[in-house]
């Protein structure tokens, strides 16, 4: 009891007189316990005062220098064991309460362990069971679950959870959005997989090929051309001039232009359209390439039906209205022919229309041999020298098997002849021809067409006599008739022509 | 002589079965479904104590945990989606724990390779606010989250308390591993 009271007035005492004891004088005397303790039992007990100090020193130890907090109870006088046993744990609580704290706040979640049963760190690990949950939450979220929800955490809670409705929220639009845009990407792909052209997109700085919808090969009739049309492809794309090219659209025949020049069966037509852009950061070159070989053959068949009468291989009525007319306007001086075969229906109605037909081309040939005649300088009765005046440089093709491309194809937008030199033989319907005569005279055109005329007449057979009548107009280069009013002109003098003859005939009979 | 009449009835109350906990609301109609927790945990501890006194701690706890093993069994067949994925099968657990007042549960970590996980109850209906006596106290809640963990995965798992309360923590923490 007196042990008691007198720690209980040394600890009053002491409260007191430890106020001023300077950090410099503790430490010391902290450092010095252990060796007092080390001294065994036989060492002095220390006082009171000394032992409070001790217990102080211990305790400010454990605040503010942790490294040397130190204390042995066993160098304290019996009635302070206890106390600072428990003082001792205090420290050792405190200490492992500040080393998880430490963790905690350096991110290191999993955390010094614990005593079992330090209360002071108890909080600590609350907060340490929180971080780990929301670690584990932010991992989830991560890896795309947003099915859980933090509770019970406050403004924690609202905040995580949040973010969790937001990114789930987020992450559907955008599987929406890809999702869409997947399909969108499968219908292009399927549908620059069925479309007839070829397309193929360059890198203008590599040459190297960024997309095809198909193989060279699938477009290509004649597999040797590949490498070529790759290789032209390539040039072009490297060499790509945006100002001089731009949406360039060409058209190559494999055996006429470009690098192709090889002739043959596989006769091929492509045209190729270019379109520069810029497509995930390269510049890039795009060549739609259509296969038109087909087109183009049908275009030539419909050209070829509209210039030419398919029976006599005659330009067509269209076409020969249309020369007349530029001709016309161009102020040329020509005759122009209406020419009438006689007898066709008769022929037609009595020996059929193969009868028929031979019956207008054998009138058709010799008016076209005609031109060809005149043509080589064979006829023109002093019309030659005017003719080679206006110029022979271009040669008007007489048909269809003699026409080469170009001139086809230039046709409809040139006109078909520039400079006029011959006969213009078209056919105008049935039984009717036109002949349009450069450089020549009204009686040099009649005078050659009854020429014709009696050809016909002494080829006739005894059944029914073949024969033409016509009628003739000048076109002097003035300007005032149109080519159809003068057609009608000489239209109706071919009827004159044909009521004489018909007078004439009635006459001789007897 | 048998009753025809009752013989579709129970025979016993000593075997579980969630009809033999009878119609609470009809049961209860003016004191209602609920109760204090006190209640629950005075009815947990005597039964401890007089466990304890027959059979060992040791023996004791092993009961208490076979006891949670078969409640979380049945409350796992009873109120949870076993075909769901691990993800919303956690979410509907953490819910589900929440709504009986069973406790908050918390994910700390889950190795999909060896199923072994870490997960915390915090506010636990057996412990929260026991005085501390060092000692992990939940076995129940062992056997507890044993059992719903091997209702789900088709896997025994062994769950141990590695924080309680009762040794001075603020959350109870477990471990389960595969066996
Ligand atoms: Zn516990």
């Amino acid at each position: 009891m007196n042990d008691d009271e007198q720690i209980g007035s040394a600890t009053l005492s002491a409260t007191g007189a430890t106020a001023p004891v300077a950090p410099v004088v503790s430490a010391a005397t902290a450092a010095q316990a252990p060796a007092a303790a080390t001294a065994g039992a036989d060492a002095p007990i220390m006082s009171v005062a000394a032992a409070i100090e001790t217990l102080f020193d211990y305790l400010k130890n454990v605040i503010y220098y942790p490294q040397r907090a130190q204390l042995d109870p066993e160098s304290l006088p019996a009635d302070f064991v206890t106390f600072a046993q428990g003082l001792l744990y205090f420290g050792n609580s405190v200490a492992e309460m500040r080393a998880l704290a430490d963790d905690i706040a350096r991110g290191r979640l999993e955390g010094s362990p614990t005593s079992p049963g330090n209360e002071l760190a108890s909080d600590l690990k609350s907060l340490q069971a929180t971080l780990k949950h929301l670690a584990w939450q932010i991992n989830q979220v991560a890896k795309g679950d947003y099915k859980q929800r933090v509770s019970f955490l406050g403004e924690l809670s609202e905040a995580v959870n949040n973010m969790i409705v937001q990114l789930g929220e987020r992450t559907a639009s955008l599987e929406q959005t890809a999702e869409t845009l997947r399909e969108n990407n499968d219908m292009l792909i399927a549908l620059a997989e069925h479309i007839d052209q070829w397309i193929i997109v360059l890198d203008r700085a590599s040459g190297e090929t960024l997309y095809s919808n198909r193989e060279t090969g699938e477009t290509l009739n004649d597999p040797v051309e590949e490498d070529r049309l790759r290789a032209w492809l390539i040039e072009r794309a490297l060499n790509y001039n945006a100002s001089s090219d731009e949406r360039l659209i060409k058209e190559i025949s494999f055996d006429e232009a470009g690098p192709w020049d090889v002739p043959g069966p596989n006769r091929q037509f492509l045209q190729i359209t270019l379109n520069p852009f810029t497509w995930q950061e390269h510049k890039a070159l795009t060549f739609l390439i259509t296969d038109i070989t087909e087109e183009k053959r049908r275009r030539e068949e419909l050209e070829s039906v509209a210039f030419f009468d398919a029976l006599t291989g005659a330009y067509s009525r269209h076409y020969g209205m249309n020369l007349l007319e530029k001709w016309l306007a161009q102020g040329e001086c020509f005759a122009i022919c209406f020419v009438d075969m006689d007898n066709l229906k008769y022929i037609n109605d009595s020996f059929g229309h193969e009868a028929g037909d031979e019956y207008i081309l054998s009138v058709s040939n010799k008016l076209q041999s005609g031109a060809r005649a005149t043509a080589m300088g064979g006829t023109g009765l002093g019309s030659e020298t005017e003719a080679s005046a206006s110029g022979s440089a271009t040669e008007v093709p007489a048909s269809g098997d003699a026409r080469t491309d170009e001139t086809a194809t230039d046709a409809e937008v040139a006109g078909p002849v520039c400079v006029i030199s011959e006969i213009v033989l078209s056919r105008l319907g049935g039984d009717e021809f036109m002949l349009l005569c450069p450089g020549w005279s009204k009686q040099e055109a009649e005078c050659w067409l009854e020429d014709v005329r009696s050809q016909l007449v002494a080829e006739s057979g005894d059944e029914c006599q073949r024969s033409i009548s016509y009628g003739v107009v000048q076109a002097d280069g003035k300007a005032g008739h149109s080519g159809s009013e003068l057609l009608a002109q000489a239209d109706e003098l071919m009827y004159e022509y044909k009521r004489s003859r018909k007078m004439e005939r009635r006459a001789t009979l007897p | 002589m048998d009753n025809v009449f009752k013989s579709n009835e129970p025979v016993t109350h000593n075997v579980f079965r969630w009809e033999n906990l009878g119609d609470i609301k009809e049961g209860r109609g003016d004191l209602g479904e609920e109760m204090p927790v006190l209640v629950y945990r005075l009815m947990q501890f005597t039964m401890l104590d007089v466990l304890t006194k027959n059979y060992g701690s040791d023996q004791a706890n092993q009961l208490f945990r076979d006891a949670g093993y078969l409640a979380g069994t049945e409350l796992a067949r009873q109120s949870l989606d076993l075909t769901a994925d691990l993800d919303s099968f956690i979410a509907q657990l953490q819910k589900t724990l929440e709504d009986l007042k069973i406790g908050i549960l918390r994910m700390e970590a889950f190795d999909p390779e060896s199923g072994e996980l870490v997960l915390t109850v915090g506010q636990d209906l057996d412990c929260s606010g026991l005085p501390i006596t060092n000692e992990t106290v939940c076995d129940y809640d062992e056997g507890f989250i044993a059992g719903i963990l091997e209702a789900y995965t088709g896997k025994h798992y062994k769950v141990r308390e590695i924080d309680c309360w009762a040794s001075g923590d603020r959350v109870c923490r477990f471990k389960g591993v595969v066996e």
